[in-house]
């Protein structure tokens, strides 16, 4: 056997946990791929992520390492395909508004463009087709709108935008 | 309430806007703009197209637009899309002002409501078409769709405001060659021009768009323009290399027209033609030239015959959709040369073909293994005899329509359902010969199915 021990790297979290993981998991974080592509020699040392929790840490570390053996898996790409589609859904289905959030926001710090489409379109998908009270309330948005201008907008909307759609381009 | 605003709090305007961007549907973006001032404003930088009917007085309504959505980067008009319009708008507005709760009763009300008064549809005008070219300088994609009252005018001075322009539309307008020639001076990055219905260009003013903007033109289509004739098809075979879709509707071009495009744009992917001077000769052409055909659609020709058709099975081996219209001297050895050649085919349409009978049918189930959607229309001599292969063989079959072809019996659909294991939509009209055994037939095998639409079948 020829194989040469896969190189481990060791991310810190804000909350002091140190996660090991291997380099080809690593990479699939845009941050931290920058990183070593800035400084090739850097050291073993432990990489602080000083905006990201371990909860988020261990949720983006299984997506990746998931979606990583999809990729491996090539060429039967319509069941990979698949399969991503609802691992995808059910990281979403597992998350409440509050912790989405966290995660996008840990998801667009480490750069991981897949993995904040999904999400964003998560987000998107919980918004769809709602009336704005629904909206405001699944998100406990504070309505700052006064009742004048509320239906100012609304008039405009009414009147202005009949006929008017955005397109999903 | 779910307690704090967790949204608002941490996502950062880009990430916000990102989320705003998924939404697909108008109803949905206007609710997200009434959630929050912050989300107003965010959700007017996020859209990027916007779709307006006839909508009464445009001019002003454009200019209302443009000031609120800055990143549009496609407007579609279309004045054949009306709507019910209320009154006035700031009759509307002050009365909007009372309440909230007064608002929602009068909405409902208003939607029913006949109009109180006909107010005078108003076009858009060139002054409507500036407004649009001052508001939205990142267009990249217009259509204005059967918009009578715009001008060579208006076209220029959107021509030379937004030169990012990349597909337009002029469906129906009175634009004539002074306008289309500040086009292709201005727009170097159009690749997609639809100029069907504008019936007062000519030969001039293509042949200058052709010679100053070909090199990126993509697709282009003309219909019932009695100026326009082979010296500008001519151009375009000479200027424009990398033309992939030409749909074509005139009298008024022949062969020659015909290979030139043959000749000049090898890279031809989709054509359409209905064109009654054009004969085999043209065909012939395009089956030895445009190797990379994947579509094409024959109208009312009288003039071609099994020749033409058999010179594309021998060339274009990449069609994969083919529709024949109401082509009387088209046969089974032309659908059988095809069917041979073509073996990639998805698609076939064969509408109201006299000569195409069984025979070609069936060559199609022997020979394209691909073939997903088929629709027969008045169709007398199909499906004679009750051997029909077809049904066995194109096991890929999702889509089946049969329109108006009397002589389709109990038999036929029986071997549609027991072969067609994957078929999702199958549309009968006025196929008098079925009944209900066939149906039952279907409803066995096609498990799939998801659409079936029947009318007019008396059995």
């Amino acid at each position: 056997m020829s194989t040469t021990v896969p190189k481990k790297i060791t991310l810190r979290t804000a909350d002091n946990h140190e996660f090991e993981v291997d380099e080809a998991v690593a990479m699939e974080l845009g941050t931290v791929k920058t990183f070593f592509d800035e400084n090739p020699d850097a050291t073993d040392e432990p990489i602080p992520l000083p905006n990201v929790s371990s909860k988020c840490l261990s949720t983006i570390i299984e997506y990746c390492k998931f979606h990583l053996s999809l990729r491996a898996r090539g060429n039967d790409s319509s069941s990979a395909e698949e399969e991503g589609k609802v691992y995808d859904e059910e990281l979403i289905k597992t998350h409440d508004n509050e912790s989405l959030v966290e995660l996008i926001l840990a998801v667009n710090y480490l750069n991981i463009k897949d993995m904040l489409d999904t999400l964003n379109q998560g987000v998107a998908d919980r918004i769809k087709n709602k009336s704005v009270e629904y909206v405001r309330r699944f998100f406990g948005i504070e309505n700052d709108y006064t009742p004048e201008e509320e239906a100012e907008i609304r008039a405009q909307y009414e009147w202005a935008f009949e006929g008017v759609d955005p397109d999903d381009d | 309430m779910r307690g704090h605003d967790w949204i608002n709090t941490c996502l950062p305007d880009e990430l916000i806007l990102e989320i705003l961007r998924r939404l697909d549907s108008k109803s949905s973006h206007d609710a997200c703009s009434l959630v929050c001032k912050r989300w107003l404003g965010l959700e007017r930088l996020s859209r990027s197209t916007l779709r307006i009917g006839a909508s009464g007085s445009p001019d002003i309504f454009i200019k209302f637009l443009a000031q609120r959505f800055v990143n549009v980067k496609a407007v579609h008009i279309d004045e054949r899309l009306s709507i019910s319009l209320p009154v006035t708008a700031g009759k509307r507005r002050r009365r909007d002002e009372n309440s909230l709760l007064s608002l929602k009763i009068h909405f409902a009300g208003e939607r029913n409501e006949p109009k109180e008064e006909e107010c005078e549809p108003f076009c858009l005008t060139d002054s409507g078409l500036t407004a649009v070219a001052d508001g939205f300088a990142k267009l990249e994609k217009l259509s204005l769709i059967w918009c009578s009252n715009v001008t060579s005018f208006g076209v220029m001075s959107l021509a030379q405001k937004c030169s990012l322009l990349k597909s337009l539309d002029l469906q129906g307008c009175y634009v004539g060659d002074q306008g289309l020639a500040v086009v292709g001076q201005c727009c170097k990055q159009l690749e997609d021009l639809n100029l069907r219905f504008c019936e007062s260009l000519t030969d001039s003013g293509l042949v200058t768009l052709a010679t100053e903007c070909g090199k990126s033109l993509k697709s282009l289509g003309v219909a019932a323009c009695a100026r326009i004739t082979d010296k500008s098809l001519e151009a375009v075979g000479s200027h424009c290399k990398n033309l992939e879709t030409l749909s074509l509707d005139s009298e008024f071009i022949s062969n020659k027209g015909i290979l030139a495009i043959a000749q000049g744009c090898p890279l031809l992917k989709v054509l359409k033609l209905q064109c009654i001077n054009v004969t085999d000769r043209a065909l012939m052409a395009v089956g030895a030239s445009c190797l990379s055909l994947e579509m094409l659609a024959l109208y009312s020709f009288q003039q071609f015959t099994d020749e033409g058709l058999r010179s594309i099975g021998k060339g274009c081996k990449k069609l994969k959709n083919l529709t024949l219209s109401d082509c009387n001297f088209l046969g089974d050895r032309g659908l059988e040369a095809i069917a041979t050649g073509c073996t990639e085919l998805t698609h076939l349409e064969v509408n109201g073909c006299h000569n195409i009978g069984t025979i070609g049918l069936e060559s199609v189930g022997k020979s394209c293994p691909y073939v997903c959607l088929l629709l027969l229309s008045s169709a007398t001599n199909f499906l004679r005899g009750q051997e029909s292969r077809l049904w066995s063989v194109a096991r890929r079959l999702t889509e089946l329509a049969l329109l108006y072809c009397q002589r389709v019996g109990n038999f036929a659909l029986t071997e549609v359902g027991r072969g067609c294991k994957y078929l999702q939509a199958l549309h009968l009209v006025d196929c008098s010969s079925i009944g209900d055994e066939a149906i039952c037939s279907i409803a066995k095998g096609c498990r799939n199915l998801k659409k079936l639409h029947i009318r007019r079948c008396y059995e």
